[in-house]
């Protein structure tokens, strides 16, 4: 069976098209890992997002690395409708994201503490 | 119990002003129903962006039931903290802002991240008087105003940022503080390193690329990095006032002071040059495909 394929509009998931928070951006995060369940392959569309930290991208985004590899990110997440000035945040995000989750017993206790 | 403290010259953002707000910090702590007399009559001016600080002192006091007093207050200085409202919090009547050059002193609970950009929107990049800049600029400003914002509330364990701000046309910057009586920058970094660093290495530890004392699934590290690697660029400065450190980044590089007095909590100064004509917009067209 073929995975389905989901958009998620990050300004409905949020309620608004500043996305500033480290709750907003878990609240996004949050949605993803349910796609993620349902082996989902999600187009996250931040269209009409006109403000964007790193607060928010290190919770909906960064924190994904606390569950996932590059590998299945990289196959199962696609990035639609970002602006440019953001995507270079977001690429800063990541790369300290896969930085600090390199530590595999660090992943290893969240992981424990979620179970 | 009565405390009179002197303010003196002029108090500025620098070493001298941030140690006269210190010294005030620590003076008026211990305060509880007692009397707080401010004398201006040795201070020709108060820059008014450091109404912020000043502010967190004096709410904490009034918050013990502490009564404040204003004495000699320099015409200038009295109207220029009317025009901003942050003289309206002692008795004192508003000022028309003429040239438009105050960003107005507020208060907010630190998880209003919302509330507060509302508030930059209108009392800052509305301001006709801020210069033309590009689109791409004004975002990446907001952002990081922002950006610190969000840390302050997840670092310091207040439940009250105090922000205030000010456009001086004639230097060409606009000076922007938010401060807090929350954790200091090495209350919380000594915790996490399990070591003791001197109050102003623990500034300048905070500061570095990747490094942060944030724990558990979320990582952090970037906000602050964001903020310099932009003002390197805009030629403009942070100052991190945080324990007895003064910290500075400039274009000239970072230099670390020692106060006479701690400040239990943070005051972040951010200064941009508004005559930046840089574009902003675009820096590298980058592939969106394979990017995690």
């Amino acid at each position: 069976m073929t995975a389905k394929e989901v958009t998620i509009m990050v300004k409905d998931v949020i309620g608004g098209d500043s996305a500033l928070s480290t709750d907003a951006g878990i609240v996004l995060f949050d949605t993803m890992v349910k796609a993620f369940k349902n082996n989902a392959k999600v187009s996250l569309s931040f269209k009409n997002i006109k403000l964007m930290t790193s607060a928010f991208l290190n919770a909906a985004i960064g924190q994904l690395y606390s569950k996932y590899t590059s590998e299945y990110l990289n196959q199962k997440l696609i990035i639609k409708d970002i602006q440019t000035s953001d995507l270079d945040t977001l690429k800063l995000v990541i790369e300290r994201a896969k930085d600090y989750f390199k530590d595999e017993e660090k992943v290893s206790k969240i992981i424990d503490e979620e179970i | 119990m009565t405390v009179n403290f002197s303010f003196v010259n002029s108090v500025r953002n620098d070493f001298y002003g941030f140690g006269e707000l210190a010294s005030l910090q620590q003076q008026a702590s211990n305060l509880m129903f007692d009397d707080l007399y401010l004398d201006f009559s040795s201070c020709s001016w108060f820059e008014a962006n450091l109404s912020a600080p000043l502010g967190a002192i004096l709410n904490k006091a009034t918050r013990d039931v502490v009564t404040i007093h204003f004495n000699s207050l320099p015409p200038g200085v009295e109207t220029i903290l009317r025009k901003n409202e942050f003289l309206t919090y002692y008795g004192y009547g508003p000022c028309i802002d003429t040239y438009g050059t105050c960003v107005k002193y507020s208060m907010f609970n630190p998880n209003d991240s919302i509330g507060f950009k509302d508030y930059i929107e209108k009392e800052l990049f509305a301001k006709h008087s801020l210069p033309n800049m590009s689109d791409g600029l004004t975002k990446k400003i907001k952002e990081t105003i922002i950006e610190v914002f969000t840390n302050t509330g997840a670092h310091g364990g207040t439940d009250r940022v105090f922000c205030c701000g000010q456009i001086f046309p004639q230097s060409g910057r606009l000076d922007f503080t938010i401060a807090n009586l929350g954790r200091t920058f090495n209350d919380n970094i000594s915790n996490y390193l399990g070591q003791s660093l001197s109050d102003v290495d623990a500034i300048d530890w905070g500061t570095q690329k990747d490094n942060s004392t944030r724990v558990g699934a979320i990582p952090g590290g970037l906000g602050l990095y964001t903020l310099l690697s932009f003002l390197s660029l805009n030629n403009g400065k942070v100052q991190i006032i945080s324990g007895d450190g003064c910290w500075t980044s400039s274009a000239s590089g970072v230099t670390k002071n020692r106060m006479a007095s701690k400040f239990q909590g943070s005051i972040v100064n951010i200064e941009f040059n508004i005559n930046d004509r840089t574009n902003y917009v675009l820096s590298t067209e980058l592939e969106q495909k394979d990017i995690f």
